[in-house]
């Protein structure tokens, strides 16, 4: 934001214009939502600035920051302090006045995250900042803001005393940008990280450092195993980077997973016949509809299984495995993404089923005694398939003879924990001692994953961790205020109080002293945290089905009129004030695409959408829409109110965001609604998002969506948004309230009364005078509706 | 409700299984987990 931009802001606050106010918001395209927020609470010009300041600190460069304040605080100690935004004392004053000045823990982890002061971020860290709580992803943000490598690794290395999983050191040196410091981690010589050829490999990947990727590919980077090199994924500058043998020996390994293969393709200088065919065929794989078998085993028979990754593939396709798990598993772990994902990365067998399969079918009978069912079929399926293949031994001696019911409740213990390899009945009762073992060392390694496995039997990554609004909110959408969602909410309390507040030495003693308890699991004292561990359900789940079958039946609540055929064939359905409901989704919003579904869907793991209806047209500008209204349950990955997610999405399945589909476009912004492109449907058999209709504007139908349509054989939905916004204005009309007008002597009462309490911060404590001012502005809050009551 | 029953319970008692050291703030934050827990304990009760 200019500076000039800044005083015109300035003048329509200090006017009290509102209309050249929301022009303001609206021509600098910022969040509109505060104006609601605004006239519903501030009630004060000051309260005003606040509202307005706070939304926009976000779009302000560093300078324009600081001339922001100075300019509209009229507390002349006010704008002493806040103009020294990089002054760590100056900030640390400001904290003591953050009441008066309204500033909330967000807005202090900014101040401090702006100032890059390593001192005032290692205190903020430590926690001996009162009233300033960091998150885990707030503490990471943090530490990167500091931009000083020394100081990262001593938090690397556990020399400042902040919780960092494996996971936030490997952020945080591939985020670092500093070559020798990720050189340093690929050749091991960091403190307080062991990495392993995987960790390198996504640290690499994670850094984008095009050069260094391209020396470990080519086996010329210290510390990186050149047999790890195939599994690198490809990026297209990289590749470049290489000569076409390497080049080829690493894209054999990874092209079940390149969605740029045609593009890699086209940097090779020469390819022989052979491989044009390969890569053409498999290519030709990647476009066909899921349940086509019938190719993936001619490429297969054809060209090897390096197609598909490796001889695990070829396995999986082989008829005795299809004679085991049947063709309908085999073709959903081909198809199926995060089934893949896992058979290739983890590494699940199925040479045992292959050997075994009755006995694989008795397991799956017995796991039904104690895994908790999965929400399709397909899932228990593939976690059967992962148990059996790590404990085909332990399950083909227990499960052929008797076994007591100690022997029964461990076996279930080890099979679900899924960490602990026991190989043998005999081996059953060491379990306990070698998983306390096993945690033990966890907890010396990284405390926080301790603790999440400890509480929940899942390590850090796998526990969702559903926020407190999102309960609250998930509560009142659906009137469930049950006692699973409150013991989630005490768990989360529980875990931050753990993890988050406490010094290592007491977390470890209390990990110690858990992991102690957990280890009389089976013994007649019993184990309080191994009750606790059994009663745990992770709700996040719950809460995704929810919201995802809220959504699903939303869309089709409201049925479509008839459509008709058009002039050039194409069947078209008007709207023209009628209720409706849809997803839309814009394509080649900001490049020349394809203008095709198809090939804008390979390769995808996700799809961004936005929710539209009668009250909310509002979308993001591109040059082709995709209408959907049948979607699944399962296919719903999070939801935001506004748009937030950039591309390439990474981990948006622990966003855990959901609103009601009414909340969702409650406030005029441009929401945004991510789906699985291939998600589980209700049947437990796999289904692909496709688009139900090609949408389009104002009778606005070019030619490429007729033809797009056809190809489709989707009907085209033209919406007239004229209509829509007709009614959305007649019904605010209708809605409108009669406005109250604030007493003027209320303001001058109010505004008398802090130049009172500001003259008197000589004569008493800050903490004393916040009371006193919460006291009097509540008594006043209170005199003011009652006014405004007796008015209506 | 008795798997519920049995979280509440557990993790009352682990809450009794942390030191006695613990700073103020962590006491603080152990009587509002407590209170939390004592509220879910009555609405299983009603629910009952």
């Amino acid at each position: 934001m200019t500076k000039e931009q800044i005083d015109r802001l300035i003048g329509a606050v200090q006017c009290g214009d509102r209309k050249e106010l929301a022009k303001f918001i609206s021509d600098i395209k910022l969040r509109k939502d505060y104006l609601t927020s605004w006239r519903k609470d501030y009630d004060t010009e000051h309260k005003i600035e606040i509202a307005v300041y706070r939304d926009i600190m976000a779009q302000i460069e560093n300078d324009g920051y600081e001339y922001f304040y100075s300019k509209t605080l009229e507390d002349e100690s006010a704008r002493e302090l806040l103009t020294g935004l990089h002054d760590p004392e100056k900030i640390m004053r400001c904290f003591e006045d953050s009441d008066e000045l309204e500033f909330d823990n967000c807005d202090k982890i900014e101040m401090i995250k702006s100032s890059r002061d390593v001192g005032l971020i290692r205190a903020c860290l430590e926690g001996k900042i009162d009233g300033v709580r960091p998150d885990d992803e707030q503490k990471l943000r943090l530490i990167t803001a500091s931009r000083d490598i020394a100081f990262m690794k001593e938090c690397i290395a556990g020399d400042v005393k902040v919780r960092l999983s494996k996971k936030d050191k490997q952020v945080l040196i591939a985020s670092s940008g500093d070559i020798e410091f990720i050189k340093e981690y690929i050749e091991g010589k960091l403190k307080g990280v062991r990495p392993n050829d995987g960790d390198k490999r996504h640290v690499l990947e994670m850094s984008g450092n095009v050069d260094l990727i391209a020396s470990c590919i080519e086996g010329k980077l210290k510390g990186y195993n050149p047999n790890d090199m195939h599994k690198f994924y490809l990026m297209l500058p990289v590749v470049q980077e290489l000569d076409d043998e390497v080049k080829l020996t690493v894209l054999k390994g990874r092209v079940h997973e390149n969605d740029q293969l045609g593009e890699i393709l086209a940097t090779f200088s020469s390819l022989s016949e052979e491989c044009k065919k390969y890569f053409e065929e498999y290519l030709a794989y990647r476009r066909l509809p899921t349940d086509n078998l019938e190719l993936p085993f001619k490429i297969l028979t054809n060209l090897g299984p390096e197609a598909f990754g490796g001889d695990r593939a070829k396995k999986r396709l082989a008829p005795e495995a299809i004679n085991a798990l049947g063709e309908e598993t085999i073709y959903s772990l081909f198809n199926y993404n995060a089934a893949s994902w896992a058979v290739d990365r983890k590494a699940i067998e199925i040479d045992k089923i292959i050997e075994n399969p009755e006995m694989f079918h008795a397991y799956e009978q017995f796991r039904r005694t104690f895994a908790q069912e999965q929400p399709t079929q397909f899932m228990d399926k593939r976690n059967a398939i992962t148990e059996f293949s790590k404990y085909a031994s332990l399950i083909g001696e227990c499960l052929s003879g008797p076994l007591t019911s100690e022997e029964t409740a461990i076996l279930q213990a080890v099979l679900q924990d899924g960490q602990v390899q026991i190989n043998s009945k005999e081996e059953l009762p060491a379990f306990p001692e070698k998983r306390k073992e096993m945690v033990e060392e966890l907890i010396g390694d990284d405390p926080y994953n301790a603790l999440c496995y400890l509480l929940t039997g899942k390590n850090s990554t796998e526990y969702y961790f559903v926020n407190a609004g999102q309960l609250t909110r998930a509560m009142q959408d659906f009137g469930k205020e049950s006692a699973d969602f409150a013991i989630t909410k005490a768990l989360n309390e529980f875990i931050e109080l753990i993890g988050g507040g406490m010094s290592v030495t007491q977390q470890k003693k209390v990990l110690r002293a858990y992991n102690n308890d957990l280890q009389n699991e089976f013994t007649a004292e019993g184990s309080q945290v191994a009750e606790f561990r059994k009663a745990f359900r992770d709700i996040e789940l719950q809460i995704r089905r929810m919201y995802g079958k809220e959504l699903a039946d939303t869309l089709i609540k409201d049925e479509l009129p008839h459509g008709e055929a058009d002039e050039k064939g194409n069947e078209t359905i008007q709207l023209a004030g009628e209720d409706f409901k849809m997803l839309v989704c814009g394509i080649d919003t900001y490049k020349q695409g394809t203008g095709n579904f198809a090939q804008m869907a390979r390769g995808k793991k996700y799809i961004s959408t936005t929710l539209i209806s009668e009250k909310h047209l509002s979308k993001a500008g591109a040059t082709r829409y995709y209408g959907f209204r049948n979607i699944g349950e399962n296919a719903l990955v999070t939801e935001s109110n506004y748009a937030k997610y950039p591309h390439p999405l990474t981990e948006l399945e622990r966003e855990s965001e959901f609103f009601s589909a009414d909340k969702l476009s409650e406030n005029n912004q441009v929401n945004q609604v991510m789906l699985r492109r291939e998600y589980l449907g209700d049947d437990g058999k796999m289904r692909d998002i496709t688009p139900d209709y090609i949408v389009c504007f104002d009778g606005m139908i070019d030619d490429g969506d007729r033809e797009e349509a056809k190809r489709l054989g989707v009907p085209i939905v033209v919406i007239n948004t004229q209509e829509y916004e007709k009614r959305v204005k007649e019904n605010s009309e209708e809605k409108a309230e009669p406005a109250v007008e604030v007493p003027a002597e209320y303001e001058n009462t109010k505004k008398d009364m802090m130049d009172i309490l500001r003259n008197a911060r000589k004569k008493c404590t800050v903490k004393s005078q916040r009371v006193a001012m919460g006291k009097i502005i509540a008594e006043m809050e209170k005199e003011l509706q009652a006014d405004k009551n007796m008015m209506h | 409700m008795e798997n519920e029953k049995t979280a509440v319970k557990s993790l009352e008692a682990m809450l009794n299984m942390l030191p006695e050291d613990l700073t103020n703030e962590e006491k603080e934050k152990v009587a509002e987990i407590r209170g939390m827990l004592k509220n879910i304990s009555k609405k299983i009760d009603r629910e009952e």
